[in-house]
């Protein structure tokens, strides 16, 4: 038998280091894990549309954005409590996610991309013109953090870094159970081929529909994260540039895979904190690595190990890399 | 009434815009199936070259050309790029890619503050209509508009190429199949596209601002083009005017909601034909 490298203790290993990260990392370090961890949410809602169900999609950060705008308009303007104002915020995005679902499950591949990036503009844009509720260009600032259980401020660093573990690692386990489930099947069979699931008696529309769904909740519990370390909410949150960053985290980690989707939004979010402090240049840089990305490795990291996998398990989990999505 | 009427050649003339720069937008994603993310982008690349070259030699004729010419050399380098990776897919991230690094070299090069073109006093002069006074560069990127979808229309229907580009748009696959070099085919049309949507950065940069973050707001104005009008169809693209009297009228009357106003158009259109107005079903 091969030597195979044990989940388990990798496992054990990765949650050892992540746990103890506010020990040995300085502030600044702690603050962009935390950055990365509340990213690799939004990247594991783009892996489950675009690796297992086949939908490249531009609006995750319009779903991201969403959130904090609910928790900026509730908290900030109307002083609402954290207690209702979460729960809403993640509703809104899911919410935005159905309405932007209904318009783009129509279309496929290409058209389906370009369709959300569609949707996402325009939520920037109404982010930016209805300046009565949204403060317009500059967005909501000093938005209040929570204090859990009347000892720990999330607007403090370390208990902020251990909120976004527990979310993502919480997220991590959903999507894992989700995509093992029934469910998870039928996703990847909307990937693989959408008409014989269709010609099977199963209603691939509304498989894609709870997809996106899926994924809008996760991003807007990452949004909720996100304005926390912020405390900022603006229409910029929703770009086009903080949608390449999730695309090029997936890219970077390999479509295929949620551990992918963690690992690649830490290499993103490093890589563009390191370049930003070394040259007011840096999107050129990160254009340019994002580029190359999409040109010579178009698996990913860890997209080349999926080859390897089991034969049962590679029956559904045939590696969709970039390159295998674009049929 | 004059209020009406300014608000609706307005919105026609934006309109016309966007038709020039969707159009080749359009031909792109028909025929090749990418998304070129870089359109916006060079359309602000065509309005900064023409600025340069106009602020140098005073002439903005030959400012635009040279804008036009310079965006229609970087489709053909960005084709070459495009050319080195398979996949519908990976092809327009490498467009989002290369409209990243494009933006970035826009700001550093001419800086972050709004820009606009001195069109010549010629096409300045206002035109008059009985009771009607319009400028005349307006009117003038009006008819430009008409005489370049007039001069797409004859290429793309009475030419040999546009025999070829109409059969790609159909089948890529059966027109390769028939000895036809697609590639050339290919980079000829994202050449046109670039040099459209160029001389498009040129023509609205004369009498629209333009900056840093033009390129994501033109971009979005011909993906809602496009995805109303129909992919890869040359009529659907002349929806750019519909597009642009919405717009005009939404951002008089409900300047707040402009924005939720041509977003209900695209949702309420795609409810009832998918494909667009003037696309097939595919």
């Amino acid at each position: 038998m091969r030597k195979e490298f044990s989940p388990l203790v990798a496992g054990l290993v990765v949650a050892l280091i992540a746990m103890t990260v506010p020990v040995w990392l300085g502030g600044y370090y702690v603050q962009l894990a935390t950055r990365s961890l509340i990213i690799s949410m939004v990247t594991m809602s783009f892996v489950l549309l675009a690796g297992y169900s086949g939908m490249v999609s531009l609006a995750q950060m319009a779903f991201f954005a969403m959130a904090g705008y609910v928790i900026g308009v509730g908290v900030k303007t109307h002083q609402s409590s954290f207690a209702v104002a979460i729960p809403l915020a993640v509703f809104g995005a899911t919410l935005l996610s159905a309405l932007f679902a209904t318009v783009a499950i129509r279309a496929q591949g290409n058209y389906f991309l370009m369709m959300t990036l569609a949707l996402a503009q325009l939520f920037e844009g109404v982010a930016m013109q209805w300046a009565s509720v949204t403060n317009g260009y500059n967005g909501i600032a000093g938005i209040p953090r929570p204090v859990l259980f009347g000892r720990w401020s999330l607007q403090d660093t370390t208990p902020l870094y251990y909120a976004g573990l527990v979310c993502t690692a919480g997220c991590f386990a959903l999507l894992r159970h989700l995509l093992g489930s029934p469910l998870g099947l039928c996703f990847r069979g909307v990937r693989e081929n959408p008409r014989r699931l269709a010609a099977l008696g199963f209603n691939v529309q509304m498989y894609r529909f709870i997809a996106i769904v899926v994924s809008g909740a996760v991003a807007g519990v990452a949004g909720v994260l996100g304005v926390f370390q912020s405390g900022v909410i603006a229409p910029h949150t929703a770009n086009l540039q903080s949608a390449v960053m999730v695309v090029m985290a997936a890219l970077v980690g390999g479509v295929s895979r949620l551990e992918g989707a963690i690992l690649g939004s830490f290499v993103t979010v490093f890589l563009i904190a390191v370049t930003s402090s070394l040259t007011p240049r840096y999107w050129m840089i990160v254009g340019a690595i994002f580029t190359a990305v999409v040109i010579f490795l178009p698996n990913g990291l860890l997209g080349k190990r999926l080859r390897r996998k089991r034969r049962d398990e590679r029956l559904v989990d045939r590696p969709a890399s970039a390159d295998g999505l674009a049929k | 009434m004059n209020n009406t009427f300014l608000l609706i050649m307005n919105g026609l003339t934006y309109g016309a815009l966007l038709f020039i720069v969707s159009s080749g937008f359009t031909l792109i994603f028909g025929l090749m199936r990418i998304v070129n993310m870089s359109h916006g982008v060079f359309y602000i690349l065509g309005a900064y070259v023409s600025y340069t070259v106009q602020s140098k030699t005073g002439n903005w004729v030959v400012g635009t050309l040279a804008g036009t010419a310079a965006v229609g050399l970087m489709a053909l380098i960005v084709y070459q790029l495009i050319n080195r990776v398979n996949g519908d897919l990976p092809r327009t991230l490498l467009t989002v890619g290369i409209a990243m690094i494009l933006a970035d070299f826009c700001l550093w090069a001419w800086g972050g503050l709004p820009l606009t073109l001195q069109a010549p006093a010629q096409l300045r002069r206002p035109v008059i209509l009985g009771s009607f006074i319009y400028p005349g560069f307006r009117s003038f990127v009006l008819v430009t508009a008409v005489v370049i979808g007039l001069a797409l229309w004859v290429l793309l229907h009475h030419t040999k190429f546009g025999a070829i580009v109409r059969a790609g748009v159909d089948n890529r696959w059966m027109v390769a199949a028939l000895g036809i070099n697609i590639e050339r085919i290919f980079a000829l049309t994202f050449l046109l596209g670039g040099l459209l949507a160029g001389f498009g950065g040129a023509i609205g940069g004369s009498y629209l601002a333009f900056g840093p973050g033009t390129d994501f707001i033109i971009l979005t104005y011909a993906l809602v083009v496009v995805i109303l009008g129909g992919m890869g169809s040359l009529a659907g693209s002349a929806v750019g005017a519909v597009v642009g009297l919405v717009d005009s009228f939404g951002r008089t009357y409900f300047s707040e909601l402009a924005i939720f106003l041509l977003s209900g158009t695209l949702i309420l259109v795609l409810a009832f034909r998918p494909q667009g107005l003037f696309g097939r079903p595919g």
